[in-house]
């Protein structure tokens, strides 16, 4: 007598097909087979089973397209896809790095312009008139 | 000279065409294999196929190296592979290129005697084309998940470490489901005489 119910005999039934089941498992799946006929079938079913499944895959693994013919079209339909930029070498300096590099300099030319004394960018020195008041504002004073 | 796998990722990286062509070679067959198994048709496998390479070598930027390139090419095959099922169910397609003679009760598709009748025993089975058919017939109508299963472990021969890979399951979860799978794969085909 063991303790296995139909169930939890064959839930062990691939672990002992993997040839993984722990050897006590073994004999109590081994105990409940020798006593169960239905089990027994199904345990045969499931081995044939298996077996037909190994034996398609290997006798007739499906051939794959020719190689070279194969690489050739997916070559082609990359280069199609992307107008023949997909294939050669990245630019050594990727993008992101130029970017930078070219704002950096826009930005040190820009500093160094507004240092300048004479520098478009230097604001443009207002001329006083000798009463220190600006000419043009001169007319809005109040007239004595 | 084959490129060993860092130098390969690197030079994919820089749009090499010889390291194209070294992935292409090294995983056509077995890329092939799990296609034409899933799809039951080597035409539509062999576009598809296409498609998975032109994946990769698009993605290849976002490979960050945590499993073996050709896992991750394993990866994006069954990915494309279930989306591609999934287009073709919405437009009920069904023809395979090995199947079409079988239905799910073992009966001829096109009349005559059910297959059960007409099969030998399992021994002599294994000698013939027929039990190719069978199989791939019983397969086809098993279940996405259980499919995917089947085919990469008891077919394609994947360990279980790359099947967790490929699927995202933990072990624990790819052995249960496996073993349901073989269960109904066992069903299936003793319906239909093997």
């Amino acid at each position: 007598m063991n303790d296995l119910t139909h169930e939890q005999a064959q839930e062990l039934f691939s672990d002992r097909y993997e040839g993984t089941l722990a050897p006590e498992r073994d004999a109590e799946l081994a105990a409940h087979l020798a006593g169960c006929e239905a089990c027994r079938a199904e345990q045969t079913a499931f081995e044939d089973a298996m077996k037909a499944v190994k034996t398609a895959s290997v006798k007739r693994a499906p051939r794959p397209p020719d190689q070279k013919e194969f690489t050739a079209r997916v070559e082609r339909t990359l280069n199609k896809r992307s107008d023949g930029r997909f294939f050669g070498a990245k630019p050594a300096i990727p993008l992101v790095v130029i970017s930078l590099i070219m704002l950096a300099i826009t930005l040190a030319v820009y500093l160094m312009a507004k240092r300048s004394t004479t520098g478009s960018l230097k604001e443009p020195i207002q001329r006083r008139a000798p009463g220190g008041v600006p000419e043009d504002l001169r007319k809005d004073l109040p007239r004595p | 000279m084959a490129l060993d796998e860092s130098t390969l990722i690197k030079r994919l990286r820089e749009r090499d065409e010889r390291a194209f062509r070294q992935l292409v070679d090294d995983n056509q067959a077995r890329v092939f294999g799990l296609l034409v198994r899933m799809i039951g048709n080597a035409s539509e496998a062999e576009d598809l196929m296409q498609e998975v390479f032109i994946q990769v070598f698009k993605a290849i930027d976002s490979f960050r190296g945590d499993a073996k390139l050709s896992t991750w090419l394993y990866r994006i095959a069954a990915n494309t592979c279930k989306n591609r099922m999934k287009y073709l169910s919405r437009r009920s397609y069904s023809k395979t290129d090995a199947i079409d003679t079988t239905t799910e009760g073992g009966e001829l598709a096109s009349g005559g005697q059910p297959v059960a009748a007409r099969v030998p025993a399992p021994d002599r089975l294994l000698e013939t084309q027929q039990l190719d058919a069978i199989v791939q017939s019983a397969i086809a109508t098993l279940d996405e998940d259980h499919k995917l299963l089947i085919v990469l472990r008891d077919m394609q021969d994947l360990s279980y470490e790359e099947i967790c890979e490929v699927t995202g399951l933990n072990e624990g979860t790819v052995k249960s489901r496996l073993h349901r799978a073989r269960m109904a794969l066992k069903e299936k085909l003793t319906k239909r005489g093997v």
